[in-house]
Formats: structure tokens, C-alpha cells, sequence
């Protein structure tokens, strides 16, 4: 079926083959756009009071994380896996392993949650990118129902249907739950602070080596795969090990935003871990723009924020009600669900490439006029 | 003995509920190109459709009321979402789907709430003897009703001119197109006949744990396992790989009960369905060119 293959992706800013000049002042506008980025994401914790937006803001870093890594498999890689939330319930588990009953600091857990997920991934990844396309994303929808069965069934790891507690973050001694305190007895950060910059710094160490593993000869070598298989073939990428790297790095990024996300909330139960979750994942490449980390990290936070968004907004519409009934009936939650199902959808028909191509826009139509509409 | 039979039976009602959805997939994934994760909230939408109709009037009107409005939603779905993606990679219109299941889903609890609601079905709860083995009649009713459709979908597929151009247009759709065959009529009728499928299996789905409730989209993802194992684009295979997955669960539900908290059964289909793909990764029956999508 080639009418079906993916319309190669076009290529990134700094690695097209464009004349010099060029390819500096992009370079160095991209620079400055992450320089702003960091700069605007180390103030938020002053600036946002609230605490459910601040709460929002933190899932929506570690989501980040996760989504980088779908981003890995998915926009870069061309593969559809619906295994996320198994592979992020392994870091989770791999966390509360290695936190709590052994006792270990986050040092050595949350880079072990990646090893283990990556791992977990690198045993499936050899049956699973045998199968292409549509086949991968329903044979790892079955890992999401195995994995459930295994948590569920395996009750002195996962504390069976009321959960266990997960690995908190101490550092210095100090669990981030409770803010960050001076020696004597001041609080310097907020629980939300603290957490916000822990995440955060989390986060840009994966988005720096997913951005270098995207300009890389490997990176490389998963968007030909993606794009053309058969000729990355013929041009000597060896492609069934090329997709399973990209499956593990993925897995492990999972697993890392896994063990977050359990370490943030505290306590996990064995039923969250469901396809929903990948789904999520999925969406927030998809919605921030496939490809492009920018994208990944742009769709988290969407994601993220939509549902609180709706929640917002509710009372303000007439049709809403407050609580939900057996009988049905419009509540907030639904309708946000409603929402996002029909966001996913939306995106795909009018702008395939995303949140991301939505923001350029603008930014290339200001740029093509500063340089004399030279473009 | 009896016991075997009498559960060789469920798993075969059972198996012929999955082989009816796991069809509906693949008629729409031959003669649309696309794999529908909306398939299993349709399949719920016409079980509810027919238990809110079968309230107010009698059960065969219910019925058929319900297999319109579904084919309709069904029809309408494609031309107003997915015949936008017309020529879009496998990704995207995967996603668009997984976004619409979703929209679905949140559609049947705001119009039937969260709880849970009596069968669906034409039948009751009894049962008959054939010598030591007892039968439910929703099984037989199942059996009977399954080979019925069958039947009247091999006859349309073989003998009728709508038949033979939906398979000309699963085979090869530019060939289609220029022998003057519609394919936008084509892609509609594949959804259409997807949804009628979907009412007939959501009516006996709902008849196996006796109940119609939220979670019967996702019960109705067990037909994935289903068409994986016989081959995404094989309608034969759609129906053994769904007896296979019926069959298992059932079996399994019984002989399995001692290991691993007696749940077994329920992902059992999944790893079958694992094992298949490492060995034939286009399924028992499937065409290798699938392997390509």
C-alpha cells in the first residue's frame, strides 16, 4: 500500500542543506527561542500563584518527558506504539522498588526506572517492529491489557487494587513534597516550586539528548526509516535494529516520566496504567506537531491544561451540570473528554503538523519581512 | 464431556459475536483503508440503541430503528471526518479514529449515564437440555443468528453487483475507480455494513455477562486480538480468529481458573495473539502485502 506511506517529513531548520547565511540565522533565532523558553520556564514558579495551575504545570513537565520519547518513536522512527503506559508503569514499579523498599536516593532510581523500562522495551522490541504500522500499534495494544493483568496479578510489587506508595524525591534529605528549606527552618521553595524545578531540570536534560539524538547519524537513521524503509535498506541503515534502538530509547524516556509521575502523585494503584494513558501520549505529539521537540513538549502542556481549561470554564455554560449521574447527563469531566477527542481530531484535518506549525507561522511570515521578503 | 461441550458451545457463541465485529473491521479496513478504533464505541452505541428502543416498542422494530440510526452515525462518521483523510498516512487516520472513539465514548455516558443496564438481547436467561448438555438459549440464538448474517453477507459479497464492487474496490481502488465504480459510495457502504455488523454483535455481546453498560467498547476491542490472529484483510479469517479468541476465553475462564487470580483468560487472547504475530505477522490468513501498510 504505498499510497499510504507517510509524505516525506520536511526537514528540520539547521539540517536542511541550505546556503550558509542561512542556516546561521535560523540557527541562532532557534537559539535565542530556547534561551526565552528557559528563561520564561524558571520564572513561572514566582509568577503562577495558583496552585492547580502550577500542579497542571508539573504533570505537564513530566509528561514532556514521555512525550519526547513518543516523539523518538512515533515522529521520528514513523512507528505507532500504543505501550507507553506500560512501559512507564515499569519505571514507576522499577522507582518504587528501588526508593522504598530498598531505600535507595532518586539518583539511583530514577535513572534505573529508564534502564529497566529500556530494557523492557529492548526484550519486546525485537517481536514487536517486526510487525510495521498498524500491526505494531495493535500488537503493543496488547502489551497495555498484559501489563494491567501482571500489575493487577503481582500484588506484592503493586500493592494490588489500592496501589503502593511510590519513591519520593529527597535531596538533601529534604522530600520535595514539602518544599525546599534553609538549615535554619525557612522555607526557599514551595512544594510546587521545588517539584517545578526538579521536573523541569529533568526535562531539559532529555529534550538536550533528544535534540542531539535527532541531528545524530542515528537520528538520522530513524527518520529514513521512517520515511522510506526499503530504501534505507538499500542505503545500508540496518532497519529492524535501527527501530528497535528507537523502541527502547522510547521505552526508557516512558519509564523516566513514569517514575515521576508516580514520585509527584505519591501513590499509584495498578488500574491508572490504562491504553488511555498512551493515547494521551499519542495525542500530544500528534496535536504539538510530529517530528519536532518543540512539539512534543508544547503538546504536553496542552494536554495537560485542556481538561482544567474546560473545568474552568463549565460554570460559565448553561448546558454543564456539576456532578455526574448514572443516568448521564453534560458534566465538565465528559465534556472535556469530548473536547479532546474532537481536538485530536480537528488537528489532523487542519493542521497536520501541529501546535508547532501554528506558532511558526507567524514567526516565518515576520522573519520573510525583516529580510526583505527574500523567501 | 457434557462440560466440554456445553463450554465449546459458549466459546463458539462467544467467538461468533467477535468474528462479527472483528468483520466489521475488516470490511472497513478493505474497502476504506482504514483501521476504525471507533468500531468497539459503535458496537456499544447499537447495543444501548436497541435497549433505550426495545423500552418503547417491540423488539424487532427496536432493532431495526437501531440498525438505521447506528448505520447512519456510522456513515455519517466517514463522510464527515474520514473522508477528509483520504490519502493521509496510516498514522493519522489511526489517530483520527482514536480521537472519534474517544468523542464516542463520552457521547454514550452523557446520554446513558455511567450505570449499568438489563440485555439487550431477543432472549431471556433459559436454558435447554440437548442430552447432559445444557445450552442458553442467548447462545443459540447467537449461533443461529450469526450463520444467518453470514450467509446473507456471503451472498451479498458474491452474488449481488454491490457485492462485487465493494470487492473490487478492496482489491485495488484506482482500478475500481476507472471500471466506473464510485469509491466514496463504496468507503460509505464499508462503514454502513461495519455498523450493521456492530448492532448484531453489540445485541449478543450484551448477552454475555448480561449487561449493557460503558465498558462494552472496550469488550469489543477483543475482536482486535481476534482479526489480528486470522489476518487483518481476511473476512474467513476475521470469523476463525474470533471462534479462536472465544473459544479461548471461555476454555480458559474454566481450566485456567486456578492460575494467576483466576483472570487469565482475559489477556490469554492477547498473548495468543503475541504469539501469532511473531511467527506470521499477517495473521493465519491474512495476505502478506498487509505486512507493508
Amino acid at each position: 500500500m504505498t499510497t499510504t506511506l507517510e509524505p516525506p517529513a520536511p526537514i528540520d531548520d539547521d539540517t536542511a542543506g541550505a546556503p550558509a547565511p542561512v542556516v546561521r540565522t535560523k540557527k541562532r533565532s532557534t537559539r535565542v527561542w530556547v534561551a526565552v523558553w528557559v528563561a520564561a520556564m524558571l520564572v513561572v514558579p514566582w509568577v503562577v500563584q495558583s496552585d492547580l495551575w502550577m500542579g497542571v504545570g508539573i504533570f505537564a513537565l513530566i509528561a514532556a518527558v514521555g512525550a519526547l520519547g513518543m516523539q523518538v518513536i512515533t515522529g521520528f522512527a514513523g512507528q505507532i506504539s500504543m505501550g507507553h503506559a506500560v512501559f512507564m508503569a515499569i519505571g514507576a514499579y522499577t522507582s518504587a522498588w528501588l526508593g522504598v523498599d530498598e531505600g535507595l536516593p532518586v539518583w539511583v532510581w530514577l535513572p534505573a526506572a529508564a534502564v529497566v523500562a529500556g530494557l523492557a522495551g529492548g526484550v519486546v522490541a525485537p517481536a514487536a517492529v517486526r510487525i510495521r504500522g498498524l500491526y505494531l500499534a495493535v500488537a503493543t495494544l496488547a502489551l497495555i491489557f498484559i501489563g494491567t493483568y501482571v500489575w493487577e496479578t503481582w500484588t506484592s510489587m503493586s500493592g494490588g487494587v489500592n496501589g503502593r506508595t511510590a519513591a519520593a524525591v529527597e535531596i538533601n534529605g529534604q522530600d520535595l513534597l514539602d518544599g525546599y528549606w534553609s538549615a535554619d527552618g525557612e522555607e526557599i521553595l514551595t512544594s510546587f516550586q521545588a517539584w517545578w524545578y526538579f521536573a523541569l531540570a529533568v526535562l531539559l536534560v532529555v529534550t538536550v539528548l533528544t535534540w542531539n539524538l535527532k541531528r545524530s547519524r542515528l537520528g538520522r537513521a530513524f527518520m529514513a526509516v521512517r520515511d522510506r524503509d526499503i530504501a534505507a535498506g538499500v542505503a545500508g541503515i540496518p532497519v529492524t535494529r535501527t527501530k528497535v534502538v528507537a523502541f527502547v530509547i522510547s521505552s526508557a524516556l516512558a519509564g523516566v516520566s513514569g517514575a515521576l509521575l508516580v514520585s509527584y502523585m505519591g501513590y499509584f494503584t495498578p488500574s491508572q496504567w490504562t491504553m488511555m494513558v498512551s493515547v494521551d501520549f499519542i495525542a500530544m505529539v500528534v496535536i504539538g506537531g510530529m517530528g519536532t521537540i518543540a512539539g512534543a513538549i508544547l503538546g504536553a502542556f496542552f494536554i495537560k491544561a485542556m481538561p482544567e481549561m474546560v473545568n474552568v470554564l463549565s460554570p460559565y455554560l448553561p448546558f454543564v451540570s456539576k456532578d455526574a449521574s448514572a443516568d448521564g447527563g453534560v458534566t465538565a469531566p465528559l465534556l472535556s473528554q469530548f473536547l479532546y477527542g474532537f481536538v485530536i481530531v480537528l488537528v489532523l484535518i487542519f493542521e497536520p503538523k501541529g501546535l508547532v506549525a501554528l506558532f511558526k507561522r507567524p514567526i516565518d511570515w515576520i522573519r520573510a519581512r525583516i529580510s526583505g521578503g527574500s523567501k | 464431556m457434557s462440560l466440554f461441550l456445553q463450554l465449546g458451545f459458549q466459546g463458539i457463541a462467544l467467538g461468533m459475536v467477535y468474528g462479527l465485529i472483528g468483520l466489521g473491521f475488516v470490511i472497513m479496513f478493505k474497502g476504506s483503508h482504514t483501521f476504525n478504533f471507533a468500531h468497539g464505541e459503535i458496537v456499544a452505541i447499537g447495543a444501548y440503541s436497541v435497549l433505550a428502543l426495545m423500552a418503547v416498542m417491540p423488539w424487532g422494530l427496536a432493532f431495526v430503528i437501531a440498525v438505521i440510526t447506528t448505520v447512519v452515525l456510522a456513515v455519517l462518521i466517514e463522510a464527515v471526518f474520514l473522508r477528509r483523510m483520504v490519502g493521509k498516512s496510516v498514522t493519522t487516520v489511526v489517530l483520527a479514529t482514536l480521537g472519534i472513539s474517544i468523542m464516542l465514548h463520552q457521547a454514550i455516558l452523557m446520554i446513558w449515564g455511567v450505570g449499568t443496564h438489563g440485555s439487550a438481547g431477543p432472549v431471556g436467561s433459559g436454558t435447554v437440555n440437548v442430552g447432559s448438555v445444557v445450552l442458553p438459549w442467548s447462545g443459540i440464538a447467537t449461533i443461529g443468528t450469526s450463520v444467518v448474517v453470514l450467509a446473507g453477507l456471503a451472498y451479498f459479497f458474491q452474488k449481488t453487483p454491490y457485492g462485487l464492487a465493494l470487492r473490487a474496490t478492496a482489491s485495488h481502488q484506482e482500478a475500481a475507480l476507472a471500471q466506473g465504480i464510485d469509491v466514496r459510495r463504496m468507503f460509505a457502504l464499508s462503514w454502513g455494513l461495519a455498523a450493521f455488523l456492530a448492532v448484531v454483535a453489540g445485541v449478543f455481546l450484551a448477552s454475555f455477562p448480561r449487561v449493557v453498560s460503558p465498558s462494552l467498547g472496550v469488550v469489543a476491542l477483543l475482536a482486535i486480538p481476534a482479526i489480528v490472529i486470522g489476518g487483518m484483510d481476511s473476512l474467513v479469517g476475521a470469523i476463525v480468529g474470533g471462534l479462536i479468541v472465544g473459544l479461548i476465553q471461555v476454555m480458559g475462564s474454566y481450566y485456567l481458573s486456578d492460575i494467576g487470580g483466576g483472570r487469565l483468560h482475559e489477556v490469554l487472547p492477547y498473548i495468543v495473539m503475541f504469539a501469532v504475530l511473531v511467527v506470521r505477522p499477517y495473521g493465519l490468513f491474512g495476505s502478506k502485502s498487509i505486512e507493508r501498510v
